[in-house]
């Protein structure tokens, strides 16, 4: 009987799917704990020629309320970002505290927030300062007409656009970037999948930096594996950055390594 | 900001895996209840949520059980049948049922691999129980016996 409580506060809100259920009982709280861990590492690009750029970022979040595909969330998030040059502005750990409140859309998701940031602005000297951001990414598998039957070949791809005040290093600077990137799978080995692609990205700020407003295009091709709980690649481009406010260009050659894993553990607590 | 590729036959495979909580619920309400925010059945931990799902169905034992049977029984009239159309369409279905999560996997692709198929046409018949009303599915399931826990 204990156990077939659990079971109705699990399935909370899909009551219309679950009549054969035939016991409609009070429902318990289910808590998760969504989170992900990954990391990027690669050349810095033609801005900073021969720089290895390595970052990587973990958020730990826990689910205080949810409605079907939507989420709020108060999470943590650490990250780091470190370079083989030493430049200031690349070597970096800033601490995020805040929340957000997420919703699941097709095949990607929506999120905005806020909260507090730790970083040093050495301009200021200032630790603390308040963070927002809204966030919208999609991705697709480019088999989306699976169910009428497929496509021979698959068409991997994905967009994201983010906008905030992202760092403390220029806390009062709002930021944006769009980047999509689409590729098309050539072959599948065991697992792996090689796939040549293109992308690029484009960043503009409010306050007119010359290394934020660029537009940033790949040409490449990258071996991708699904991990559990997430996705690791390896590939190289050709790299191509075009500065908007110098109106300057430059290309070079980028290798990148790039790691995603996300988890969801969730626990039930019995009334 | 770097997010995985959500979706992927890894939930299909995942569904398969839990027939009694897909008996139970259909597949639809069983990939709602896996939906995390960064996406449905792909995260670590997805699996062991289901699992304790499929754990927790205690009293509801002996009807999954009886409609487990029944569907693998149906999956394998379908596959004896042969019938191109009969399968493509409890694919389709199956699919469709999964939604987003489901579609990077084609049909074709689904077809072409025997056990896989086979698995579908399970996931597919579970879903059919589950939404039918109570009566019907148990009366087509065989007597059990010793299935009681």
């Amino acid at each position: 009987m204990r156990r077939s409580i659990v079971l109705m506060a699990l399935v909370c809100g899909f009551s219309a799917s679950v009549a054969s259920a035939q016991n409609v009982m009070p429902p318990p709280a289910v808590v998760a704990f969504p989170g992900s861990f990954w990391i990027s590492a690669g050349d810095a690009g033609p801005a900073e020629p021969g720089n290895m750029l390595g970052q990587g970022a973990l958020e730990q979040g826990l689910t205080v309320w949810q409605d079907g595909g939507w989420f709020l969330i108060p999470y943590v998030g650490v990250s780091m970002t470190a370079d083989s040059q030493g430049y200031d502005w690349n070597n970096k750990h800033p601490t995020t505290v805040a929340i957000k409140l997420q919703r699941r859309v097709a095949n990607g998701v929506i999120f905005g927030g806020g909260g507090m940031m730790f970083e040093r602005d050495p301009a200021t000297g200032r630790e603390r300062h308040l963070t927002a951001s809204i966030t919208y990414w999609s991705g697709w598998q480019g088999r989306s007409r699976a169910n009428a039957g497929g496509l021979p070949l698959e068409f991997p791809g994905s967009i994201n656009a983010t906008a905030g005040r992202l760092t403390g290093r220029d806390p009062e600077n709002w930021m944006s970037s769009v980047s999509l990137q689409q590729g098309v799978v050539a072959s599948r080995w065991r697992g792996l999948a090689l796939v040549p692609y293109g992308g690029s990205r484009a960043t503009f700020d409010t306050k007119r930096r010359v290394w934020e407003n660029r537009v940033t295009s790949d040409a490449g091709v990258k071996l991708t594996r699904a991990v559990t709980g997430g996705v690791v690649e390896v590939g190289v481009a050709q790299r191509h950055q075009y500065g908007m406010l110098t109106h300057q260009s430059s290309a070079t050659t980028v290798g990148f390594i790039n790691l995603w894993i996300g988890w969801n553990p969730s626990a039930t607590s019995h009334p | 900001m770097y997010f995985q590729t959500f979706g992927g036959s890894a939930l299909l495979h995942l569904l398969a895996a839990h027939p009694k909580v897909v008996a139970l619920f259909g597949i639809a309400a069983t990939v709602a209840m896996l939906i995390s925010p960064n996406g449905p059945g792909r995260d670590i931990g997805t699996g062991t949520h289901l699992a304790r799902i499929e754990a927790a169905l205690g009293s509801q034992t002996a009807v999954t059980d009886a409609r487990q049977v029944a569907a693998e029984r149906a999956a394998a009239g379908i596959v004896e049948r042969q019938e191109r159309g009969e399968i493509a369409a409890a694919i389709a279905h199956t699919l469709h049922a999964c939604g987003a999560g489901c579609t990077d996997i084609s049909t074709a692709r689904i077809a072409s691999d025997a056990i896989l198929l086979r698995r579908v046409l399970v996931l597919y018949e579970l879903d059919k129980a589950a939404h039918a009303p109570a009566h019907r599915t148990v009366e087509s399931a065989p007597p059990m016996v010793n299935r009681s826990r």
